[in-house]
């Protein structure tokens, strides 16, 4: 990852296996980023005014402006820039705003499935718009670290798929979200009285913890926004679904805005 | 004399890549709804050759148990385009309903050009 960045201008490119990202996000008028980032022949670009809780994005073919889509590959190294970026900015607020929201822009498209399309407007609003659920990331009076045995649980994380609708306990999850623990890189559920490393399948109200369950972004990312919505999906895509998965696409929808707008939790 | 046989050279070219594009875009459109007109079979010898399968991705009759489980069906194709990075690629736009009901924006189905025939890829 090269980095620089200057008051309102955040810059530079992602190398992975001979794949260059390049970006860039800069304040073009009070309150007001654009950024751009550019991967694989693929534009994707997003005008983000948060004091008005209303963003463009769009994605096309870089060489003509024709229309594409994301695919897995595009994902994949969507992914890994995303993961570049919290490794290189500060955590949450401490990044400048410019990069701040390059960072959940580019959560949000390695989490963009390919059935949605890439022009998409998205409008955010406290209350509305996302729904905090701040208060359910702590366990034992701490956003992080252990809970200790000490849960406060959130029923339920819901989705609706070809198993079922909302209402069905299958697709429900009864899950304690925050930053508490991982395991390999997943999380764990509870088998009986066993905390077991992986993602149910459909189970019947399971109790889920671990890699930041209902953070905005993929796992732990560099802003702490837990959302009813963020929540919702990760209880459809860490429940036997792909995160591509088609029947995950309402909830991506409905917690774009989450991402790019909510505030941070600490 | 030699202007207006470029005209005409560039012309015929733009003729040849609109109508090259319209047939993809076609064919394209076709198998979206011959897929989805077979799929209530659930059989793979007819449903096979539709749809983009091998390394990396899922068999036929994972595909097709998965769509059936659903109950997805196609309303209408809104439009299709090629696909500004892939020339092999055609972007559908499809309506889909699943169990019967509409979804809110049109699904974007991915069919490729494969071995000479189109397939949709999920």
């Amino acid at each position: 990852m090269s980095l620089s960045t200057e008051p309102g201008d955040t810059r530079g490119t992602f190398v992975r296996g001979g794949e260059e990202v390049s970006f860039s996000s800069v304040e073009v008028e009070p309150g007001v980023y654009r950024l751009e980032v550019r991967l694989r022949g693929l534009a994707l670009t997003g005008l983000m005014d948060p004091a008005s809780g209303v963003s463009t994005l769009d994605g096309f073919a870089d060489q003509d402006g024709t229309d594409t889509q994301l695919t897995d590959a595009d994902r994949d190294l969507l992914d890994a820039f995303y993961r570049g970026l919290n490794d290189a900015l500060p955590m949450g607020d401490a990044a400048t705003p410019e990069s701040m929201y390059l960072r959940r822009a580019a959560g949000l498209w390695a989490q963009h499935p390919s059935t949605v399309e890439l022009q998409r407007t998205v409008m955010g609003e406290q209350g509305r718009g996302y729904t905090m659920l701040c208060s359910y990331a702590k366990c034992n009076g701490r956003f992080t670290g252990s809970c200790g045995g000490v849960y406060n649980w959130y029923s339920y994380a819901k989705h609706d798929c070809n198993k079922g609708g909302f209402s069905w306990a299958g697709n429900q999850q009864i899950a304690q979200l925050g930053d508490h623990t991982t395991c390999s890189g997943d999380e764990f559920y509870l088998n009986g009285s066993t905390w077991v490393c992986g993602e149910p399948d459909h189970w019947s109200r399971p109790k889920v913890m671990g890699i930041c369950f209902g953070r905005c972004g993929g796992g732990c990312g560099g802003d702490t926004q837990y959302t009813l919505d963020a929540t919702n999906h990760d209880g459809c895509v860490r429940n036997g679904h792909m995160l591509a998965s088609a029947y995950c696409d309402d909830q991506f929808v409905s917690a774009a805005d989450d991402e790019l707008f909510a505030p941070n939790c600490y | 004399m030699r202007r207006l046989g470029a005209w005409l050279t560039w012309g015929a070219l733009g003729v040849l890549a609109c109508s090259s594009a319209s047939s993809k875009t076609e064919a394209a459109e076709a198998t979206v709804r011959r897929l989805f007109e077979a799929l209530p079979s659930e059989d793979c010898a007819v449903l096979g050759p539709l749809l983009a399968t091998g390394a990396g991705m899922r068999s036929c009759e994972e595909v097709v148990a998965e769509l059936r489980e659903h109950g997805l069906s196609l309303v209408d194709i809104v439009e299709s385009k090629l696909d500004g990075r892939d020339p092999d690629a055609v972007l559908v736009r499809a309506r889909v309903a699943r169990g019967g009901e509409v979804g809110k924006e049109p699904w974007l189905l991915r069919v490729e050009r494969r071995s000479g025939a189109w397939r949709v890829r999920f």
